[in-house]
């Protein structure tokens, strides 16, 4: 297999890819599959050579705007995805044709289970157009297992390197990109993980039996990964969570051997926090506690955002110094509302869809969705007059269909107890004010801060004053982190060797 | 067989060939130059070569350690150097594990182990954890290392009487020969992590709250 093509950045070739593909797709119904099978591997191996200093150069948002960055995630979001289409074709025409070898049908399968995984990654910009074709996946599965080929090995060129991965393997990698790629991992974040299942492949084999912790697909289904052992009769495949698991400790292990996993290829370019991140997600996904609170049906409403630790501490400050609107007044313009004025900051309206004890789903106008991003800190104010409440961005799912995305919040301040913004002062004198969210109990064992994350860098007291007394705090430990904020416990700690001075 | 259309308002020819040119620009990704590390990883082999500990590594290796502490252990230690100090990783191990997050708890201890063998007070603090979060493997393993390095502490038959509340059975405990567990009248577990909140700041704490839940206060 050839590892390297001509650079589709060009039109001409491009274009003639194009010309190729479809030439290809046109004539599955007269050529014979060997043949096919053929031209779609030389087609893989082109759009390989051709995207991959692309795929690397999106992984830095800046670089395109975000429009930029969508359209053309959205253009090889496609190739993948129609590639894929042709390559079910291609293995079916195969598999029905008895003169054709398992080699090269394998290669075939492998291939298009590949573009399956590929399509999906890259729906994360592009955005989901509707429900997955998961029948199809699992066809393709059941013919594997039919053939006997789920464990044969095959060898591929991905990003224009050579990998090993069985058929099981590369079935289970799209099934668990299908599962992360729901919004709640950025695009670094789903390339670690790839990274990681690459690595993997050895511990994505399928089994016919379940043994321990695991996940299955059924293969007569239309629908993803579930837990457990299938309860009834029908074909289905179990992937062990147990030897995910142990593979993810290798990779902590790692780390703390001070190496990098995988320590080539793009992923190995990502920063760490993308890495940690993915970790973590992962522990939760193969200890199975993925468990969401129960959705409940809301009346349909806006929500009033500010997002951004900026702007969200601003909010609270001048709502708090201002006095919360009443309800009845909102028509005019109220004293909170010259937080308006001084930063001339456009009201930003998200619909309300649905919630839970622990959070919120959203949907954002596109004017409002390009500042929503996992990780971003939001104030939302649910009614006109009531206190905001805290939230981050857990998961955001474009719309493909339109120019809307869903974002679901998790909620990190109570409705009942409001935050208050606090200036805090250290024993240096530098002052700033911040957020102080009170938890449930009384002793104040619950209660946070949302600072500046670097604020953390450093081993600051911190003096508060409050009713004629002063307390010192310390900052020990973090409950949430986001995009530059930190939700951050405290201890009280002894004011007394510092020099108070009160303004 | 007809080829899938592109959907409306995808890019032209000549949007696609800018935007691909634009995005062949060198991104500058790399914060840390993972690469002049000759060590290969190659995902079979055991991460840490037998013998191999922090204090030996090159200054690649300390570099990505350090950060990967910084990182994951956001808030509570900023690199390798804040694990020198067992009372301070001790605090914030306890900490993590009051937060409900035993692995992070665990994975600290686990990496200050790393560069302060010497020592029993981490090892015990884990064998604490490990017991409370009712982690049976990790206690036996930790158990084990814990009576090889210090045979005779005189913290052993605290070890063993947790051992066999949390893995009924394991020849390691079973066959130690210290007093049976005095059930019903025992503690439920050692106090190695350190103590709770000190009282007076934690009646201070009490205070602070009470005194910013009171509307109005935004004053210095």
């Amino acid at each position: 297999m050839p590892t390297s093509g001509p650079d589709l950045s060009s039109d001409a070739a491009r274009a003639e890819y194009e010309r190729e593909f479809t030439a290809v797709f046109d004539s599955i119904p007269v050529t014979p599959a060997r043949v096919l099978a053929q031209r779609f591997a030389r087609l893989d191996a082109r759009l390989d050579a051709g995207m991959t200093e692309a795929k690397t150069a999106m992984l830095v948002p800046s670089l395109l705007s975000t429009a930029e960055e969508r359209a053309l995630g959205r253009w090889i979001q496609r190739q993948h995805a129609e590639l894929s289409r042709m390559g079910c074709a291609i293995v079916l025409a195969m598999a029905a044709d008895g003169r054709v070898e398992d080699e090269p049908a394998m290669q075939a399968l492998a291939l298009t289970l590949v573009h399956m995984g590929e399509a999906v990654k890259w729906e994360l910009i592009a955005g989901r157009s509707g429900p997955h074709d998961y029948a199809a996946m699992h066809e393709l599965a059941r013919l594997a297992l039919e053939r006997g080929w789920l464990r044969g090995a095959c060898m591929l060129t991905i990003d224009r390197l050579p990998r090993s991965a069985t058929i099981g393997a590369l079935y289970f990698r799209a099934l668990l990109l299908d599962r992360f790629s729901s919004g709640n991992l950025s695009r670094q974040q789903i390339e670690v993980l790839d990274a990681f299942l690459w690595e993997w492949s050895g511990a994505l084999a399928a089994a016919h039996e379940p043994a321990g912790a695991v996940m299955r697909a059924d293969l007569e289904s239309d629908h993803g990964l579930r837990y457990g052992a299938r309860q009834g009769a029908g074909a289905c495949l179990y992937l062990s969570l147990d030897a995910l698991e142990a593979r993810r400790l290798d990779v902590i292990d790692a780390f703390h051997a001070g190496r990098v996993v995988p320590e080539h290829g793009r992923a190995a370019q990502i920063r760490l926090e993308a890495h940690v991140a993915v970790l973590q997600q992962l522990r939760r996904m193969f200890t199975a506690d993925e468990s969401r609170a129960p959705r409940e049906p809301v009346e349909r409403a806006e929500v009033e955002a500010w997002m951004g630790l900026n702007e969200v501490t601003h909010i609270l400050e001048l709502g708090h110094r201002a006095g919360i609107a009443p309800a009845e007044d909102t028509a005019t313009p109220s004293r909170a509302d010259k937080y308006d004025e001084v930063y001339d900051r456009p009201r930003r309206l998200l619909r309300l869809v649905d919630a839970s004890e622990t959070g919120w789903l959203l949907e954002a106008a596109e004017a409002d969705a390009t500042a929503l991003v996992v990780g971003e800190l939001l104030a939302l104010r649910f009614h006109p007059g009531t206190p905001c409440v805290l939230a981050c961005v857990v998961r955001c799912v474009r719309q493909a269909d339109g120019d809307r995305m869903r974002v679901g919040v998790e909620r990190l301040s109570h409705a009942a107890l409001p935050m208050r913004p606090c200036p805090l002062r250290t024993e240096h004198g530098l002052d700033g004010t911040y957020i102080f969210v009170p938890g449930e109990d009384a002793s104040g064992r619950q209660d946070a801060f949302v600072v500046p994350y670097r604020l953390l860098e450093s081993s600051e007291r911190f003096l508060v004053r409050r009713n004629g007394r002063d307390f010192a705090l310390g900052f020990n430990r973090v409950r949430r982190r986001g995009r530059g904020w930190a939700l951050a416990g405290y201890e009280m700690v002894d004011a007394s060797p510092w020099e108070i001075v009160v303004a | 067989m007809a080829r899938p259309t592109a959907p409306s308002g995808e890019l032209n020819a000549e949007q696609v060939a800018s935007l691909l040119a634009a995005a062949q620009r060198r991104p500058q990704l790399a914060d840390i130059p993972w690469h002049d590390d000759e060590a290969v990883f190659d995902g079979d082999a055991p991460a840490r070569p037998a013998g191999a500990s922090p204090p030996t590594f090159d200054a690649t290796r300390r570099r990505i350690r350090d950060r990967y502490i910084g990182v994951r252990f956001a808030g509570l230690a900023r690199g390798a150097a804040d694990l020198d100090n067992p009372v301070r990783v001790m605090k914030a191990a306890r900490l993590a594990f009051e937060e409900g997050d035993a692995d992070t708890a665990l994975e600290l201890l686990s990496l200050a182990i790393d560069q302060n063998a010497g020592g029993p007070q981490l090892r015990l603090a884990e064998l604490e954890i490990a017991y409370r979060a009712r982690q049976r493997a990790r206690f036996t393993r930790a158990a084990r290392d814990f009576h090889e390095l210090f045979p005779r502490s005189l913290e052993w038959p605290e070890v063993v009487r947790l051992g066999r509340r949390v893995a009924p059975g394991e020849p390691l405990f079973a066959r130690a020969s210290v007093a049976p567990d005095a059930t019903g009248t025992a503690h439920d577990a050692a106090r190695w992590v350190d103590s709770p909140w000190d009282a007076a700041r934690q009646l201070e704490a009490a205070e602070f709250h009470r005194a910013m839940m009171q509307e109005g206060f935004l004053a210095h």
